[in-house]
């Protein structure tokens, strides 16, 4: 590969897996380039974590092809091991080892010799360093879990729904890791149903539904071509409040606008953005979060 | 192939074993055992063996002062024969008019070989000669074990056998609870992963082993044969737990196969705490030319050109379940699928 601009680290073409007669993963083709994180967006039960396990070779395609940093994930998922890190859906630690006997473990497993304190700082967790994951809550497990995750320094990160069941002080923190990593030239898949968490982060966003990707663009283009940005006028009633909402694309809106502020009591005004939420809904017919 | 990195996960075994109340108990239970069995039965082959004697002369002088033995002297050759049958000694000598040695069929192979040496110097102190001294030797009453001896074959295979079961128990916990999903996602493979468990179940089979045959005094002659049938056998249980480890869902499910299948894997050892079955009957399981060969060299003084065959025997069900081992592991973790 010549150019670091435009580097396909992840790359995959129709790719396909099916558990018996659930089709999970139908058919999906995309890319992500280097330094970007894509966000991949999609209800409960779409495919996304069988997506991830596929492109880190935990599954094998059953049809189509998934690359990783050039590299085949069904034929050379070691090669592949070496350089990502996965965080994954289900907390998988092992409950009687201590935070950092965890932590150890796997710095070894890589053959590294990486001290943890900062990183363990970086997400608050000094204090529990000691005491055995058991002991610890759901959030200060999950904190771990996307520790680890990092653990290698990789150049790659698979991170499945990696801020769930956190306080947003602790979410925010990881988010802030996150977009520090893609600073330093990491790649990100990222999975989640917080469509405010993937519009902030994601380069780019991919709707999966039923196992198909149904749209994947920036946040803001997604946003323009399928979300509708409405004006919102709240008016003063002998009643109480009254309230109209305006399409801005509309060519009637200026003028209807233009009437209300003229003949009405506002009490206020102001334009709504679209929400991804929006055009999932309008894309799928189906709600993101149940 | 790296060794760091299956060294790092038997490292990680052994502190979540440590740390385990389910393991701690399977290491524990057949040490456990054989401290119960020794403290009840008492202790074999720390006692001196005992020897009835009857008869005159400066022999039996000699006799009593010999640190090695603990003589008895009789007043009639009937009392004495009587208790010789009745196994109340391991031996019982009658000084004339020529020396006969009368061993009881239930003393242990150790037992005969001290009163047998410690007789033949006493001889020659008495006659101050350096030849060899012949005396008349009978085995009387049934040849049998005493109840301490014959539950050595049971304990050493619960020893190989726990070594099996905390291979799989750490298999099955492993991908019950995802965490060697996590594991296989770094560049350890699957295959290090079996083996460092497998090299850690020998390992745990062999130490555990040996614990138990010196705690229950039988590891006496013999050393390196019976490592050698200890690493076979080892190998056998450890096969089949990494086979239970990938195919069974739970522990509550592994214990309760063990329970079944345990049987099978024991047998051999009730046969021979039990004389009363046809001794055959054992040939015909696995664990058989384990423990029999065992049981051989401790109590019997075998050698090599006796338990040859059983070695070979050994090894070719070693072959056969690692064999169906490999093809198991094959499809369930090391090939295309990676189930867990
Ligand atoms: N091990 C499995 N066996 C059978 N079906 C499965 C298995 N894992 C997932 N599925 C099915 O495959 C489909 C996709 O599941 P997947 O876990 O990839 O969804 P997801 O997008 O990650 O959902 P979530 O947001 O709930 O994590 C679902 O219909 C699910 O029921
Ligand atoms: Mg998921």
């Amino acid at each position: 590969m010549m150019t670091t601009d435009g580097e396909k680290i992840i790359e995959t073409e129709n790719l396909t897996y099916s558990y018996g007669d659930t089709l999970a993963v139908d058919h999906i083709s995309f890319s992500v380039e280097k330094g970007e994180i894509l966000g991949f967006l999609g209800p409960n039960g779409a495919g996304k974590t069988t997506t991830v396990k596929m492109l880190t070779g935990q599954l094998v395609p059953q049809e189509g092809w998934g690359k990783v940093l050039g590299f085949d994930v069904a034929q050379e998922p070691k090669k592949i091991h070496e350089k990502i890190g996965v965080c994954f859906e289900e907390k998988n630690l092992y409950p009687r080892l201590t935070v950092k006997e965890n932590l150890e473990f796997f710095v070894n497993l890589f053959g590294l010799e990486v001290d943890i304190d900062p990183l363990l700082k970086r997400v608050d967790l000094s204090k529990w360093v000691n005491d055995r994951v058991e002991t610890l809550s759901k959030g200060l497990q999950q904190r771990v879990m996307f520790v680890r995750s990092m653990i290698n320094d990789p150049d790659v990160l698979f991170l499945d729904e990696p801020t769930v069941g956190l306080d947003p002080i602790s979410a925010d923190a990881i988010r802030n890791i996150i977009l520090t990593e893609k600073k330093k030239g990491k790649t990100v898949f990222l999975t989640t149903h917080n469509m405010m968490e993937a519009d902030k982060l994601s380069d780019r966003v991919a709707f999966i539904n039923e196992g198909k990707i149904v749209a994947l663009d920036t946040p803001e283009n997604l946003k323009l071509k399928l979300g509708k940005r409405t004006l919102k006028v709240k008016m003063r009633t002998e009643k109480g409040f009254e309230e109209e909402t305006l399409p801005l694309r509309d060519p009637e809106t200026p003028k209807r606008a233009k009437e209300l502020l003229e003949k009405r009591n506002i009490a206020t005004i102001h334009t709504q953005e679209a929400t991804l939420e929006e055009v999932f809904m309008k894309l799928t017919g189906r709600k993101l979060e149940q | 192939m790296k060794f760091s990195r299956m060294f790092s996960m038997a490292k990680k075994d052994v502190v979540i074993i440590t740390r385990s109340s389910f393991f701690l108990y399977m290491v524990a239970m057949p040490i456990v055992m054989s401290l119960v069995l020794t403290a009840v039965l008492g202790s074999v082959g720390t006692a001196r063996p005992t020897l009835a004697v009857y008869g005159e002369g400066e022999l039996i002088s000699i006799l009593e002062e010999e640190p090695s033995l603990n003589v008895t002297i009789f007043s009639s050759e009937e009392s004495l024969r009587e208790a010789v049958l009745e196994g109340e000694y391991d031996g019982g000598l009658l000084v004339s008019p020529t020396p006969k040695l009368l061993i009881s069929g239930k003393s242990l192979l150790n037992e005969r070989v001290t009163i047998g040496a410690t007789l033949a110097n006493a001889f020659r102190e008495v006659s101050g000669k350096e030849e060899t001294i012949l005396f008349e030797t009978k085995v009387i009453g049934t040849e049998g074990y005493p109840w301490k001896v014959r539950f050595v074959p049971f304990l050493t295979i619960i020893a190989v056998l726990v070594a099996g079961m905390i291979i799989s128990a750490s298999l099955i916990e492993e991908r019950e609870k995802k965490t060697l999903n996590a594991v296989l996602v770094t560049p350890i493979t699957p295959l290090e992963v079996i083996t460092a468990k497998a090299l850690f179940g020998l390992f745990l089979g062999l130490i555990l082993g040996t614990i138990i045959l010196v705690l229950n005094g039988a590891l006496t002659s013999g050393f390196l044969l019976i490592m050698l049938f200890l690493i076979l056998g080892t190998t056998f249980t450890v096969a089949l737990g990494l086979m239970a480890g990938v195919v069974m869902d739970n522990i509550t499910d592994l214990i309760t196969r063990i329970k079944i299948f345990g049987l099978i894997l024991y047998f051999p050892a009730f046969v021979i705490m039990f004389p009363q079955i046809p001794q055959w009957l054992g040939k015909f399981f696995p664990t058989y030319y384990f423990i029999d060969p065992i049981f051989s060299i401790t109590q019997k003084g075998a050698g090599w050109s006796d338990v040859w065959w059983k070695a070979v025997v050994l090894l070719a069900c070693d072959v056969v379940v690692l064999a169906l081992a490999a093809k198991v592991l094959k499809k369930r973790m090391l090939g295309k699928k990676i189930k867990a």
